[in-house]
């Protein structure tokens, strides 16, 4: 090969790829204008903030959720595991003080997560089956601790993380902070290298060299500790825990976030960024919907629809990158 | 009478042309043997017979009428029936189902058990053969799961049979059986066509032989007319092959092998690597070439395993197949497969094994990873527009430089090569050749596992050959193609005296 052609070939840009990020920007972009002109109220700095909030704590469920899809599984325990780490935050923090609460929490999702990791790399159990186990193995260890009742978050902890900081709320942040981590994580380290690659081919990620049950238990590690982070959140905002903080219906709106946002349930597609972004599509349609009066249960029906349509995206994506192949 | 002729069929896969103009006749009643080594193109020619793929040129007359069974199913309309080496028994099926499982006698829309069972019973009597029709097929043993699949094709009553070999996973008595079978099919006016690289069994049950060498008719002879050795001449060939170089000194010993034991194996495994040598692991198919490499580097199941590796102050010490594994750069057999994640970026399948060298605390460096990307397209001349494109648009030579170079970058102490240029063409097999070279003459071990004898010649220093019983016998770089043939074909006994003396030779 002459040294011409090499440099062309990797100063090369990739024109496909680009344009298509570039296309979902500007059509976002459009769609948020026209709601802004449209939809009454929709503009106020108050209403976008409250966006910002009720997107979070699905977002961050949904930034977890991405790691697992792309790793080629799937978790549907996170909000069971969200509602169980915001009670055992909340009973925790009545006796040792609001950081033990929240750290608490951190640890109840990260131990679900360690159980479910164990179960689908170790074990080679099927990721469906074992974390909708899970799901409701969590909401029966919580319905039996709480015996449905719900505990209060006081409001040393809540006043901290449903506060603002220089006028930004703090849900907001810690959803946007860990947007940019989890985007991190997948594009720029070693594990987030591999996780691609065991995504789309695991065996031949192993024969690569790749420690493939490491990197996937890792995932459900990582889906666990954010259902903590969003049961943190959610407690907070709510002032209470209780079992019905992570309803099972909660599930479609995670996994729904990480496929509206282009995360590939068909594994190796996608990024944390865009379930995150997937996740305020969903509160913004919500939203709207709510503002213009559009009644709950065909607003349901408006989000299912638009869910099914990503499906459909994705697997046309899917297929039409198998066949090239 | 001439029942089934083949003339001039050529067939072309994507880099290599499988087939050209060959021909093939047989009359009722004979059992032709089709020989060849692996790639010859004797499986590609059976399955055109059997309607799994279609030629691109030439034709097929049954009966003196042009047929071209468009699918398997056609074919078995016409009576021919191909029964393959990789037996398709659905384990949650019974015996019984998976001997009708293509086609279903029915009555009134239900399935007829009964007439399935009689005519079931029929054919197995006839095979002298015994099987628990209510069994599932999960249960049966690799020997019963190839009985039922001849048992199935026999259903048909076909006049053309086709075994591509059969024999592979059976035993002694289980063989004999086969080959009464096949008798009985002979007399019953049938044709037989029969795959192997078994040369005696082509002695014992088949009337003539047609030999074929790179997709071409390389001979025809009847089997009273010639000898053992004169098969084996035809079959490999007696061009001479041009090692484009002097074999390497090899350097001491860099791994040294004992009692390497598959779990699903009796027969051990024993031999050295050296530094600087490319070691070529041949056998027949069947023989377990793959496996033992498998096993070497803890990809496969290992009952037992006495490792030892040279270190850095020079002295051997004991060391895993995982541990082995990771000093080393494994090229896997299918590359689809096994090798790359197809709709990633080719950038992305290069470094995937080279990541930790080129991150810090975890975190990828862009540029030393643009860096090491630049390195390896450049030294592996592999031929991209951008290494952003997935691996997918590459050609396959092109795909198989990116498995091999994502090791380069490592710089790995042993080199573990499954088969590194099946399906290339002849310029992307040069590359590869020339690459390989590159690495035993950069200090590492090569071990390389080919089924191709030329490619073997052509770039071993040194040759290990496992025959069908598992033994492992070592020759030097010169050895002849026919002593290779004989070596894979024999029996345990001969080659535990071959390697004997092999071994006596070497230390002597």
């Amino acid at each position: 090969m002459t040294r011409s052609t090499l440099s062309h070939d990797t100063t090369a840009p990739t024109p496909s790829k680009a344009k298509g990020r570039l296309g979902y920007w500007l059509v976002g972009g459009l769609v948020l204008i026209a709601l802004a002109l449209l939809v009454p109220n929709f503009a106020t700095q108050q209403n976008l903030s409250n966006v910002t909030v009720q997107a979070s704590g699905v977002g961050l469920m949904a930034i977890g959720g991405a790691f697992v899809l792309i790793g080629g599984g799937i978790d549907l325990s996170s909000p069971a595991t969200m509602a169980l780490s915001a009670v055992a935050g909340a009973m925790v923090l009545d006796w040792y003080g609001p950081l033990a609460g929240a750290l608490a929490m951190l640890a109840v999702g990260c131990i679900v997560g360690i159980a479910n990791g164990f179960a689908v790399a170790r074990l080679k159990m099927v990721p469906l089956i074992v974390t909708l186990a899970m799901m409701v193995t969590v909401t029966g260890i919580n319905t039996s601790i709480t015996s449905g009742r719900s505990f209060i978050v006081p409001s040393s902890l809540s006043d901290v993380i449903d506060g603002s900081i220089l006028g930004i709320p703090v849900p907001a942040m810690i959803f946007i902070g860990f947007t940019v981590i989890g985007g991190l994580i997948a594009h720029r380290t070693v594990v987030g290298r591999w996780l691609y690659m065991t995504g789309v081919n695991p065996e031949a990620a192993f024969s690569a060299g790749v420690p493939v049950a490491r990197v996937l238990a890792a995932t459900y590690v990582a889906s666990g500790f954010l259902a903590g982070v969003a049961g943190l959140v959610i407690a907070s905002r709510a002032g209470a825990a209780g079992v019905t903080l992570g309803p099972d219906v909660l599930v479609l709106d995670v996994v729904g976030s990480a496929v509206i946002g282009g995360v590939s349930i068909y594994g190796g597609r996608g990024s944390p960024v865009g379930a995150a972004l997937g996740a305020v599509v969903l509160a913004v349609l919500a939203n709207v919907a709510n503002l213009v009066g559009i009644p709950f249960y065909t607003t349901l029906l408006l989000k299912g629809l638009v869910i099914i349509a990503a499906s459909g995206v994705d697997r046309f994506v899917f297929v039409r990158a198998r066949d090239r192949a | 009478m001439t029942v089934l002729s083949a003339r001039g069929v050529s067939k072309a896969f994507p880099g290599v042309q499988a087939l050209s103009e060959v021909g093939l006749g047989a009359e009722s009643g004979e059992v032709v043997g089709v020989l060849g080594v692996n790639g010859a193109g004797k499986s590609t020619l059976m399955s055109i017979l059997g309607g799994l793929v279609h030629a691109d040129d030439g034709e097929i007359l049954l009966d003196g009428a042009p047929i071209s069974p468009q699918d398997p199913a056609a074919a078995a309309r016409l009576g021919i029936a191909l029964i393959h080496q990789e037996p398709s028994i659905s384990p949650t099926m019974t015996v019984l189902e998976n001997l009708f499982a293509t086609s279903f006698p029915t009555r009134h829309g239900l399935l007829d058990r009964s007439s399935m069972r009689e005519r079931a019973n029929r054919v197995l009597d006839h095979m002298g053969v015994t099987l628990d029709l209510d069994e599932p097929g999960s249960q049966l043993s690799q020997a019963q799961r190839q009985l039922v699949e001849i048992a199935r094709a026999l259903l048909a009553n076909p006049r053309v049979v086709i075994f591509d070999e059969p024999t592979s996973s059976l035993d002694d008595n289980e063989r004999q059986a086969l080959f009464s079978l096949i008798r009985e099919l002979k007399d019953g006016g049938a044709v037989v066509l029969y795959i192997t690289h078994f040369i005696d069994e082509v002695f014992t049950v088949c009337d003539r032989v047609v030999v074929l060498r790179d997709g071409r008719n390389a001979g025809e002879v009847g089997t009273q007319e010639v000898t053992h050795d004169d098969l084996i001449r035809l079959i490999v060939g007696d061009e001479v092959v041009e090692r484009p170089r002097d074999s390497r000194i090899a350097g001491e010993t860099a791994l040294r092998v004992r009692d390497l034991r598959a779990a699903d194996s009796e027969y051990g495994w024993s031999f050295d690597l050296a530094e600087g040598e490319i070691v070529g692991l041949w056998g027949l198919l069947g023989s377990g070439r793959s496996t033992l490499l498998r096993c070497l580097i803890g990809l496969h199941p290992t009952a037992e395993a006495e490792l030892e590796v040279r270190d850095a102050t020079g002295a051997m010490v004991a060391t895993t197949p995982r541990a082995l594994f990771r000093r080393s750069g494994y090229v896997p057999e299918d590359r689809h497969r096994q090798g790359l994640a197809l709709s990633l970026s080719v950038r992305a399948n290069l470094t995937i094994s080279a990541l930790g060298s080129l991150a810090r605390l975890g975190w990828v460096s862009s540029a030393e990873e643009a860096a090491a990307v630049t390195h390896a397209i450049q030294a592996g001349g592999i031929k991209v527009a951008s290494s952003e494109r997935p691996v997918s648009v590459l050609s396959g030579g092109n795909q198989q430089k990116v498995v091999l170079n994502r090791h380069i970058i490592r710089e790995p102490r042993f080199w573990m090569l499954d088969e590194p240029t099946r399906g290339l063409d002849v310029g992307a097999r040069g590359e590869v050749h020339d690459s390989i070279a590159a690495m035993a003459d950069a200090g590492a071990t090569v071990l390389m596992v080919t089924s191709d004898v030329d490619e073997l010649l052509q770039l071993s220093d040194r040759v290990l050959v496992l025959s069908r019983h598992g033994d492992l016998t070592s020759r030097s770089a010169g050895v002849e193609k026919d002593e290779l043939m004989r070596l894979a074909q024999a029996s345990r006994s001969e080659t535990v005296l071959a390697s004997r003396s092999e071994t006596v030779a070497r230390e002597a």
